[in-house]
């Protein structure tokens, strides 16, 4: 579904992005891990048409998007719940989540029962539809933001650190939601510092460490990987023999 | 049970192996002292590989780059990541050393049962492995495949053929795995003990370490009343299953998950496309010691048409020879040179002329070291020339995990070889 060739990215003269490759197949879960600064938020930014690539490709159902502005990545199927939630504050969260189907709004019967489908997941933005947005809770703003995303009618859903700021329990929740868009056919990229929970609910998983892919594999086979340990952790070894 | 992973298109395949490569040069460059310094001496930055085809602008990885940077210069982990150790007897001052974590020894696990359960080995089956001392490591290895999938397994204990036969039939081993040249040893002792294969309960066979002829193959599966499997892998990575027959038998798919396979010229290096050369092989995901084109030194062809299997990984061609001068006897590579150094070393350094010869006896080849009569080993006690005959040997065994038999012969024999420029003689018994 989402091909990404040898992607350089750079803001000015320093290089965020050097070389990275992977890709998504439909209806995965893929987690992309690494430590603050390894480049990750970059890379959503890339997809999503918010940073432009000075060199590679990035393919989405064969189809080259590199070049493309971030509306029309939105109408192709792409949709960004950006790091840091970054919703609309003085709206309420009725209107966010009206906003999230912003290109398709004549569509007004569907705008609708998709809305009813997001409230049908976050049953606790249903209760808060009319509330302010900036007065909700970090969690509760989480899913504000992927319900956002969702109307967008999304076919591959960006996750950018979903868990930053958010309290283990709701985390969890949100965790399991974001499990239950997947099963509903949703394929999504998971971006996370929080390693253990984005290879819990991911099949497949590439570790980044400043700007390159060093690591890939099944889920289940790098959670038990020293190296990602070691990455987190800002652990290096001096000498071969360190024990 | 197939997996996805070995049907996937050819363009799947191509960014498969992109971002592996990428992957594997990243952490090679940044973790390996070895391959940090031949990229730099190569001038190649890491970030210059952009996808799969730029393969072929990587420099090369030997077996004495491996014994030559021992201990840890290939290690890519630290050495508490490190589970076990596999160290291997080379011609060079230093053997040659792997290392595998936890993950490499479960990735060679998988490999090995994929490979068994390919062949229909599962929990009703009584595997029982043949398998020379020298060839230790893939004995473990195929019985923790087998073990793995619920059967039970006769692992190789110091039996005589007759006796592995009487076990064959008094525990109905439906599963032989062995060597070719072994498995036709045994099949003629049924035969002179007048059992066929209604006798036996045997209806796998699994043959690892040389070339199965076609005609040797029919004879097995005749002979024994089995269907005939091969596998295929190097000593140095990933296992005794880097490639394998599936049920029609053209060729070996090879583990393109775990590996990025070539074909080279052994000469000039060049990569060849459709035709017979050298197998390089590039380990996309060994933790401990990858390994960058490494020469295997078989040669082989390597086609990439969808096999009617289904299957789309690349086969090869069963090895018809190699491109350097280690021998493969019984499974077993062994380099010519070893063995004239240890026998350079009972000597005291002295020049003795030697010849290996490798005879073949009741389809089991033996290797002999023929030794010329001189002043400086000649003893004028023969006890004591068979004690030093015996110390050559036992020493030879030591190394290889073959029985070798020295024969001291008249000076103008071996000259008789020597001056035609043969160094190895091959006799038929």
């Amino acid at each position: 579904m989402l091909s990404i060739k040898n992607l350089h990215v750079s803001y000015g003269r320093l290089k965020v992005l050097n070389g990275v490759s992977l890709h998504i197949d439909e209806g995965e879960i893929v987690a992309l891990v690494g430590a603050n600064g390894a480049g990750k938020t970059t890379l959503m930014s890339t997809i999503a048409g918010l940073l432009h690539a000075r060199q590679g490709e990035i393919q989405f159902d064969n189809q080259l998007i590199n070049r493309l502005s971030s509306d029309k990545i939105v109408k192709l199927g792409i949709s960004l719940v950006p790091e840091g939630r970054q919703i609309f504050a003085p709206l309420t969260v009725k209107e966010n989540i009206e906003l999230g189907a912003y290109h398709r709004f004549k569509d007004r019967q569907a705008v609708k029962n998709d809305m009813k489908e997001v409230f049908e997941l976050f049953p606790r933005l249903e209760e808060r539809k009319n509330q302010i947005a900036g007065t909700l809770s970090g969690g509760e703003q989480q899913m504000l933001a992927i319900g956002r995303a969702f109307m967008a009618r999304p076919r591959l859903l960006l996750l950018d650190e979903p868990s930053l700021g958010l309290a283990p329990i709701i985390l969890d929740s949100i965790m399991r939601s974001i499990s239950e868009l997947n099963k509903q056919g949703l394929t999504i990229l998971i971006v996370e510092q929080n390693a253990i929970k984005a290879l819990d609910i991911s099949s497949r998983a590439y570790v980044i460490e400043t700007g390159r892919i060093i690591l890939q594999g099944p889920s289940s086979d790098l959670k038990e990987d020293p190296d990602i340990i070691r990455a987190y952790l800002g652990k290096d070894y001096e000498k071969i023999t360190d024990r | 049970m197939e997996s996805r992973i070995e049907f996937l298109s050819i363009d799947a395949w191509w960014q498969w192996h992109t971002e592996l490569l990428q992957s594997m040069l990243n952490r090679i460059y940044s973790r390996v002292p070895f391959y940090r310094k031949l990229l730099d001496k190569e001038g190649i930055d890491p970030s210059s590989i952009t996808n799969i085809e730029m393969l072929s602008v990587l420099p090369f990885t030997t077996r004495e780059d491996i014994a030559n940077n021992y201990p840890y210069d290939f290690f890519a982990v630290p050495l508490r990541d490190i589970v076990r150790i596999h160290t291997f007897k080379s011609s060079h001052t230093s053997p040659v050393v792997i290392g595998y974590t936890k993950r490499d020894l479960e990735n060679r696990r998988f490999l090995t049962e994929r490979f068994m359960k390919n062949c229909g080995v599962g929990p009703e089956d009584i595997v029982q492995i043949c398998l020379d001392p020298g060839m230790a490591v893939w004995s473990l290895e195929m019985k923790e495949g087998a073990e793995g999938l619920g059967a039970l397994v006769i692992p190789p204990d110091p039996l005589s053929a007759k006796d592995r036969i009487k076990i064959m039939r008094d525990f109905k081993s439906t599963v032989l795995v062995t060597t070719p040249s072994y498995a036709l040893y045994l099949l003629s002792l049924t035969e002179e003990q007048g059992l066929g294969p209604e006798d036996l309960s045997l209806r796998i066979g699994i043959f690892i370490g040389e070339t199965l002829k076609q005609r040797d193959r029919t004879r097995l599966e005749l002979g024994f009343g089995l269907k005939a499997y091969v596998g295929y892998g190097i000593m140095e990575a990933i296992g005794p299953i880097m490639a394998y027959e599936c049920g029609v038998s053209r060729g070996l798919h090879l583990c393109l998950d775990h590996v990025i396979p070539e074909v080279i010229d052994p000469d000039t290096g060049d990569t060849i496309f459709d035709g017979v050369g050298e197998l390089v092989i590039t380990t996309a995901t060994t933790k401990a010691n990858p390994l960058l084109r490494f020469r295997t030194g078989d040669m082989t062809r390597i086609t990439r048409e969808v096999c009617e299997c289904g299957r789309t990984t690349w086969r090869m061609e069963p090895v018809s020879g190699r491109s350097d001068n280690l021998l493969c006897i019984r499974g077993i590579n062994i380099d010519p040179q070893l063995v004239y150094r240890l026998l350079a070393d009972q000597t005291g350094g002295f020049d003795l002329k030697a010849l290996i010869v490798l005879r073949r006896r009741h389809f089991l080849e033996e290797i002999e070291l023929w030794v010329a009569i001189e002043e400086a080993i000649f003893i004028d006690s023969l006890p004591r020339l068979h004690q030093w005959i015996r110390r050559v040997e036992n020493k030879v065994e030591e190394y290889i995990g073959l029985r070798c038999r020295v024969r001291p012969v008249e000076r103008c024999t071996l000259d008789s070889y020597l001056s035609k420029g043969e160094d190895i003689i091959r006799i038929e018994d």
